[in-house]
């Protein structure tokens, strides 16, 4: 169980100075809470979230994750601490078949093998992909590979889950299983960049706004659903 | 033109069982022996052993026939002509074109070995998993660079002329021709694989961090395989078991290769 | 300019693989040498791939159509990993389409892999060239030379090879016109393929520069 998870201190970062992307962020998540982040596309959710996980480092402020500063030398263990999941599951997914994509995490970090086996085939059981085992992920649907992407961030039985556009090619049937495998999970956080402002509802329940490289809006979802007009004007159009 | 790896690997014939070590180097030191063939005689022979050892590995025709009709087309192409051309015993005339007898008996020769040198690869990989066959030369002391490259270039192959076919597509859509030639034309195919090129630049970017988040540089992709192919486990002691023990089936199956192979040479060698 | 199975004797296919052997070893010293980054290995398989890709395209020259080689494009672009690349890539293909040969894949590396380290060398120049010169015209009439050498040698390489090991009986002088001959008629292949390497080396050098390297 971790405190607080996640913590954002003054947050700016950016790829020049004149015009940073994320403009002195600060931000909590604490245990148990499951938060989305919304905002159009292009206004910093995916540099955000590369922040957290030290794929990009900020210019000022810090970040705290299970209060671990994130710089080059925790970033092992923070990594351990944090799941992440690409937009794109096939960047995810380089090994030959998928039981080996589950089970690289696990042989990185030296778990022993048959532990890491029997959850690599419990993951693939839940996910309904033990068929697919010695398959490539060439060979599976997006939604498939998405839930193998997931399985492969999961066996590492990570604390703090993130996950980049989760729903992006995903007709509605997989939006419902990802959601149902998402409540079913025991985590210490969940962190969604989305605009699926429907399926956000079903899985989270606070929602923040980012734009204009700032968070303008921080309120619990159902809340945010409700006033659409609110969501209009950061360029969420709710029926749409 | 693609081609999936492991079709009928995970059939269950003697040569699938057969330990990938040593049918590794059994089916290579055949295929050295048929390519050091120059004597005509020795073809039934070579056409037999191949003929033999494709109805023992199980494998349907078709993925032969599949197999072969592009690269005859090639092998034809480089040698078709060396009846027309190469000797001086002329077999058959009529007018000007004449077929020499020593270049109707080298095109019977190399296209022979081209068959069966093509059909043995295809055996060998037809009835062991494209990894396993790695791996094995990984144990060898494949370079581990030269290993990760193999697995993540056959990886993305496929997403890879996906991408292709979609931008062919979406350019044809807009009217453009794939049958001229102009300069024109040409820029559109640069354009095509520039795209290609800086797709995959930027998505090998994400993919080493996707390998980074999981702990990627203390292990190498090609020994992740090593440490845990569970549906290879009896393979994982390949270094152990090669000269474990010498009359096991898989090392029995190895001395009639290298007797074959002998025999096929000395022959050679006398006739 | 794959040699196909069967056509090259046994000792020439031996030969093939020792110096591919070598070529490989000195390659991979070089990279750990000059570019050890981990993170170039996932690079250089996918940018592997999309030449696998690339050279099945077909261009249309009528009657026919020809496929490019592009190994001079990889050597411009991987360097020292085009020779790896280009083995890695001519093992799938003869494996996967039965194009080249797993035999003859020393020495089909050897026709496509060499050629290619000089294109890389030739590229290598860039910086070298005179300041003033705009860096798209350096960059294309190098990528040019580069595109239209490789190919040149390659095709050199590959004509020798096959005209000497084919049961022609022919003299050698025949045999020499033959080579000169047929090297002449690849001229504007050549030509074809260092304009082809120009124009994409272009196209990167103004949309994403940092995958050129010099």
């Amino acid at each position: 169980m971790l405190d607080i998870p996640i913590n954002i201190k003054n947050l700016s970062f950016g790829y020049s100075s004149e015009k940073p992307i994320l403009e002195n962020i600060s931000l909590t998540i604490k245990q148990g809470e499951k938060v989305a982040l919304l905002g159009p596309t292009g206004t910093g959710k995916s540099s955000l979230m590369e922040n957290l996980i030290g794929l990009q480092l900020p210019q000022q402020g810090e970040i705290l994750i299970a209060n671990l500063l994130v710089k080059k030398e925790n970033l092992p263990t923070i990594r351990k601490i944090i799941g992440f999941a690409f937009q794109n599951p096939d960047d995810q997914l380089f090994m030959p078949n998928i039981f080996d994509d589950i089970m690289f995490g696990p042989n990185n970090y030296h778990i022993p093998t048959d532990l890491a086996t029997k959850q690599a085939n419990h993951l693939l059981e839940k996910f309904n992909l033990i068929q697919y085992a010695n398959c490539s992920a060439y060979q599976l649907s997006g939604g498939q590979k998405r839930l193998a992407a997931l399985a492969t961030i999961l066996v590492l039985e990570p604390q703090i889950l993130i996950l980049d556009e989760p729903t992006n090619g995903l007709d509605p049937l997989w939006r419902k299983n990802l959601a149902e495998i998402l409540n079913s999970l025991t985590i210490d956080a969940l962190f969604i960049s989305s605009h699926d402002l429907h399926w956000i509802s079903k899985v989270t329940q606070r929602c923040l706004i980012l734009y204009d490289g700032k968070i303008q809006v921080d309120l619990p979802t159902e809340e945010l659903m409700k006033n659409k007009a609110l969501l209009a004007d950061y360029g969420l159009p709710f029926d749409y | 033109m693609r081609f999936y790896l492991d079709e009928y690997a995970h059939l269950n014939s003697i040569l699938h069982r057969w330990h990938p070590a040593y049918k590794i180097i059994g089916l290579i030191i055949l295929i050295f022996a048929f390519a050091s063939v120059r004597n005509l005689v020795l073809i039934p022979l070579i056409l037999i052993i191949t003929g033999i050892l494709y109805l023992i590995a199980k494998l349907p025709v078709s993925f032969l026939i599949n197999r072969l009709q592009y690269p005859s087309l090639i092998i034809l192409g480089i040698v078709g002509l060396l009846p027309f051309f190469s000797g001086t015993n002329i077999i058959w005339q009529y007018s000007i074109i004449s077929i020499k007898l020593e270049g109707l008996q080298a095109l019977l020769l190399i296209t022979t070995r081209f068959i069966a040198i093509i059909t043995i690869t295809l055996i060998l990989f037809g009835t062991t998993p494209f990894f396993t066959i790695i791996k094995t030369f990984r144990n060898w002391g494949l370079s581990p660079i030269i290993g990760d490259m193999i697995l993540l270039t056959y990886r993305y192959l496929f997403t890879i002329f996906d991408q292709l076919a979609i931008l062919e597509k979406s350019a044809q859509l807009r009217g453009f021709n794939f049958r001229k030639f102009t300069r024109k034309n040409l820029e559109v195919y640069a354009t095509l694989i520039g795209n290609l090129l800086i797709r995959s630049y930027e998505q090998s970017h994400r993919i080493y961090q996707a390998m980074q988040l999981r702990g990627y540089g203390q292990v190498r992709i090609i020994n992740n395989i090593i440490n845990n192919s569970e549906s290879d486990s009896d393979n994982d002691k390949i270094d152990s078991q090669l000269i474990h023990k010498y009359f096991n089936l898989d090392s029995i199956l190895l001395m009639i290769m290298i007797l074959i192979s002998l025999l096929i040479v000395t022959l050679e060698i006398i006739l | 300019m794959h040699i196909s199975e069967g056509i090259l004797p046994a000792p020439f296919c031996l030969a093939g693989y020792a110096i591919t052997s070598l070529t490989t070893w000195h390659c991979l010293k070089q990279i750990n040498r000059y570019q050890p980054s981990p993170d170039n290995i996932p690079k250089a398989s996918l940018l592997t791939a999309v030449f696998f890709v690339a050279s099945s395209i077909q261009i249309p020259i009528p009657p026919a159509s020809v496929h490019l080689v592009l190994n001079g494009l990889l050597g411009v672009i991987l360097g020292y990993y085009a020779f790896p690349a280009i083995l890695i890539g001519l093992m799938l293909q003869a494996i996967m389409v039965g194009h080249g040969g797993l035999t003859t894949l020393g020495i089909n590396a050897i026709i496509m892999g060499i050629p290619a380290l000089i294109a890389h060398q030739i590229f290598h120049l860039r910086p070298w060239i005179y300041h003033r010169f705009h860096i798209e015209i350096k960059t294309s009439i190098l990528a040019f030379f580069a595109g239209a050498i490789a190919l040149g040698l390659s095709t050199f390489i590959f004509y020798i090879l096959i005209i000497t090991n084919l049961p022609t009986n022919f003299n050698l002088d025949i045999e020499k016109n033959m080579i000169y001959g047929l090297i002449i008629a690849h001229f504007p292949l050549m030509i074809l393929e260092g304009i082809f390497t120009a124009m994409v080396v272009l196209f990167l050098q103004r949309v994403k520069p940092e995958l050129l390297p010099y």
